[in-house]
């Protein structure tokens, strides 16, 4: 069998500190038989299987315009670029969102759903929060490609101004189920505005709803609204004049499993090269979402 | 009377087997019978009534000691996990279902694989609860069950061909069916599964034979039913108990499924809990959330609820095991043993409480009940609201029961001849805190996290966690119990023979004297044991039978406990048992 195949991997070894053993193990063995082979292929990284491949699975949330909905999206086109970049094509996981963050990452990177779907190689859209990611072991978390914040939608004509939320206890306001903004809006002062509340299955929905009349303002994602809107001068988008919503941003990145150190630096570099030459900015635009880099 | 007929109608079953397919089929007699035939097991529950007694008395307290295995099964392949089901047997034939919504047919006497059917689930789907099933219904010549991916599947009982496979819902939406169904008056009547959010429970009855739906009742306030295709009344009355819009969403799904008591022609189900999960954001009772629903099966509309946790906010479901029973004075009855730690007795014509008392040692969030069976809350247990303030991490809150219940899944029974329940019991709490770096969907989020935890010794004690107890409904009062070093999570069978049966998360399956807990006989069957065992007769010889194979809920949401079973081997394996007889 093919012993050059062993040293990156005997390299490797040596280079993180461990598995070297298991390594010299496997070389001791391919001197003696071919049945090593397994023992080459286990020790292969994540990135050159997707190179023998050809393919970059991807794990991207269903139901999640601009990012990734009805086979299409930001994340999408990014994941695309990003293959591309490796020299592979890319194929997508769909998924729906868990009740947790938690959840989808086990599901669609580290571990797999109990049937037998996933992990994907990488996963789009997952936070780069250094609490968070400190939490979370079993995955890599990294390139940062958006920015993301919450913001109210309005029309203007009917909500010239709006510099604190008690117009929503006459006037509806939509949000998407269980989203933070539905969770501030059910909660904040008091509970004033639990009886006009609309709630909608996702931020599309609430976002639509705006647009034809059904509601007077969408509280969602800044890129929900964006897309949504679409630079409509009847409406306008400003963050919520609330001190949770308000100060919360976050960035979102990739992930990978927490051993995939070459594929996390391969899709590192090649996120970099996206975002310097404007390829990011790009597809955000085609969007109409406006890049917020990280 | 009725007793000796049926006796005779099982005795003209027997005979069918060997003159033909016709005498074989499952009529809503032998269903409405089954809890007094011992030749057959054709309902969940051992009757609709769900009382999980075994007329049966061949095997008793003294010779007990002398069961041995007759037969095992293994269910193959990789799938050794989660196995939760209750056997069913007719006209020979064992009919077990697997996790991965998998059934086998087999030889009741000798074992041997007739048919399986290996549903195929789709890729995408993502259960919420481990990839179990609890087990299905007989009717007619089909064997009915439902899927992870929401629906329900009938099949020939000879052949294992799909015969009919009707959608209950959409399991994009996070909908699933891990409860047997079961049958009443000819419809095959199921609860469902789902997320917390986003889903609106419901029992739905489609007729047995072809699967056409008949009526669907929501179990969230607000929500249309409908009968025949027609509207039929609101469940409720919509915005009672819900604020603003939230009952659209409300969750409450009966996902252990029911009983029917043909005496009073009602269903009964328990409900789960309401979503959001920040109680203070729904302020109200939230119906049907938590509660025992009774639905009159001819007309598909609720005649009574009880709810044994308003607005709750420790996410203590309701979905438990519903018993009915006739008390001492004659009164018709239905029993729980639910999650949030007390043992409920009501009317089962009027939902009437009748009383309530706890059935585990330490319950933090309530003093105990009032004359309605109302909770009186410990308002400083309440899990607090982490939008009040800065929106940082909140102050964390000890509850018990956990929110893995005093019962859950395990499911009790009830022995006439003692007049007790046997309700496999856990004794845990947990911590509640509000998480200030949560995500959802790639999003900031504000969530909960939960951590189970053992009980402090000296609240409960001893240094346990689960308890056999044997509760006197009158009383209040436990009997006797049987301690376990870890969480009971395999349902109880008691027999004629004045015996208990459960099996226990370290793989024993025992046996115990339904008077004084004296446990007379165990056996190792090499994976923990989270299903309920039967008994059956068969050639004049009384079997038990039990399927092992670890998994559920605990080691998927157990925390610390969760640690405590991480040793415990997978599996897949129904066993069955009966007594020794020597070789002269």
């Amino acid at each position: 069998m093919a012993l050059w195949a062993l040293f990156p991997a005997l390299l490797r070894g040596f280079r993180k500190g461990r598995r070297a053993a298991a390594a010299l193990g496997a070389l001791a063995i391919a001197l003696h038989a071919a049945p090593a082979a397994a023992t080459e292929a286990g020790e292969k990284s994540a990135l050159d299987k997707i190179r023998q491949s050809g393919t970059l699975t991807v794990a991207l949330y269903k139901e999640y315009a601009p990012f990734s909905d009805d086979g299409r999206g930001i994340d999408v086109d990014l994941a695309t670029a990003l293959a591309a970049k490796l020299g592979v094509k890319m194929s997508p996981m769909w998924f729906h969102a868990g009740e947790k963050m938690d959840d989808d990452l086990r599901k669609m990177v580290w571990k797999g759903t109990p049937i037998g779907y996933g992990p994907a190689d990488v996963m789009m859209h997952v936070p780069v929060d250094r609490q968070y990611m400190a939490k979370i072991d079993q995955v890599r978390i990294f390139a940062p490609y958006h920015r993301e914040r919450f913001a109210i939608g309005r029309q203007v004509e009917k909500l010239p101004v709006l510099d604190n939320l008690e117009p929503f206890e006459k006037l509806s306001i939509g949000v998407e189920g269980e989203s933070m903004g539905a969770l501030v809006m059910l909660s904040a002062d008091s509970g004033h505005y639990r009886e006009t509340l609309k709630i909608f299955k996702s931020a599309e929905e609430a976002v639509a709803a705006l647009k034809s009349g059904a509601v007077v303002a969408a509280l969602a994602q800044q890129g929900e609204l964006e897309s949504g809107l679409r630079d409509d001068p009847r409406f306008a988008i400003d963050p919520p004049p609330h001190p949770i919503l308000k100060m919360q941003q976050w960035v979102v990145g990739l992930a990978v499993k927490a051993d995939s150190e070459e594929l996390a630096k391969a899709l590192e570099t090649a996120m970099n090269e996206l975002l310097a030459d404007g390829t990011v900015k790009r597809i955000m635009q085609h969007y109409g979402v406006k890049s917020r880099q990280p | 009377m009725k007793r000796s007929l049926s006796y005779l109608i099982m005795a003209g079953a027997l005979i069918g087997l060997a003159t033909g397919p016709v005498a074989a089929r499952v009529t809503d007699k032998d269903i409405e019978n089954d809890a007094a035939t011992p030749g057959d097991v054709v309902t969940n529950g051992l009757g609709t009534k769900n009382q999980r007694y075994s007329p049966s008395a061949k095997i008793d307290t003294k010779n007990v000691k002398d069961l041995v295995p007759a037969w095992t099964f293994s269910f193959g392949g990789e799938k050794q996990r989660g196995q939760q089901s209750q056997p069913l047997v007719h006209n020979g034939k064992m009919f077990v279902t697997g996790s991965y919504s998998r059934v086998f047919a087999l030889d009741a006497k000798s074992g041997k694989k007739l048919w399986e059917y290996n549903h195929r689930l789709p890729e995408g789907i993502l259960p919420c609860c481990d990839v179990i099933n609890r087990g299905g219904a007989l009717y007619d010549t089909l064997f009915i069950f439902g899927t992870l991916d929401g629906r329900l599947v009938a099949l020939d009982q000879d052949t294992g061909k799909v015969v009919w496979n009707e959608k209950v819902g959409e399991y994009a939406d996070g909908v699933s069916i891990t409860n047997a169904p079961f049958i009443a008056k000819g419809l095959v009547i199921t609860g469902m599964a789902g997320g917390e959010f986003g889903v609106v429970g419901n029992v739905s009855a489609r007729d047995a034979k072809t699967g056409k739906l008949v009526w669907v009742r929501p179990t969230v306030e607000g929500h249309m039913g409908y009968k025949d295709g027609k509207e039929n009344g609101i469940s409720g009355t919509t915005n009672a108990t819900w604020p603003g819009e939230l009952w659209k969403t409300g969750s409450s799904t009966p996902w252990m499924g029911g009983a029917y008591d043909p005496e009073t022609n009602l269903a009964y189900f328990g409900t789960g809990n309401p979503g959001p999960w920040n109680s203070h954001l729904r302020p109200g009772d939230n119906l049907f959330s938590c509660s025992t629903v009774a639905i009159d099966v001819d007309t598909g509309k609720i005649v009574w609820y009880f709810q044994h946790t308003p607005n709750d906010g420790w996410d203590y479901d309701s979905m438990n095991t519903i018993i009915a029973y006739t008390g001492k004075d004659g009164k018709k009855l239905v029993a729980k043993a639910d999650k949030n730690g007390f043992f409920y007795v009501l009317d089962a014509k009027t939902g009437k409480f009748v009383r309530g008392f706890p059935f585990v040692k330490k319950i933090t969030w309530a003093s105990g009940l009032d004359e309605n069976g109302r909770p009186k809350f410990i308002d400083s247990n309440r899990p607090g609201d982490p939008l009040k303030g800065d929106g940082k991490k909140g102050s964390s809150v000890f509850s018990a029961p956990s929110f893995l219940g005093g019962n859950n899944q395990q499911q009790f029974s009830y022995n006439p001849d003692t007049g007790l329940f046997y309700v496999p019991s856990t004794e845990w709490g947990m911590d509640i805190w509000n998480e200030p770096v949560g995500y959802k969907k790639g999003a900031a989020y504000l969530g909960a996290g939960f951590t189970i935890k053992k009980l402090d010794p000296k609240d409960i004690g001893g240094d346990y966690i689960g308890a056999m107890r044997a509760i006197d409904p009158v009383s209040g009062k436990v009997v006797w119990e049987v301690r376990d070093p870890a969480p009971l999570w395999g349902g109880a069978l008691t027999t004629k023979g004045g015996l208990v049966f459960w099996g226990t998360p370290d793989g024993q399956l025992k046996a115990a004297d339904a008077k004084s807990g004296k446990v007379l006989w165990s056996y190792q069957t090499g994976s923990g044991i989270i299903a309920p065992p039967i008994s059956w007769e068969q050639d004049g010889e009384q079997y038990i039978a039990i399927v092992s194979g670890w998994g559920g809920a605990v080691p998927l949401w157990g925390g610390d406990i969760a640690k405590l079973t991480s040793g415990i081997t997978q599996g897949g394996t129904t066993m069955v048992f009966k007594l020794h007889k020597s070789g002269k």
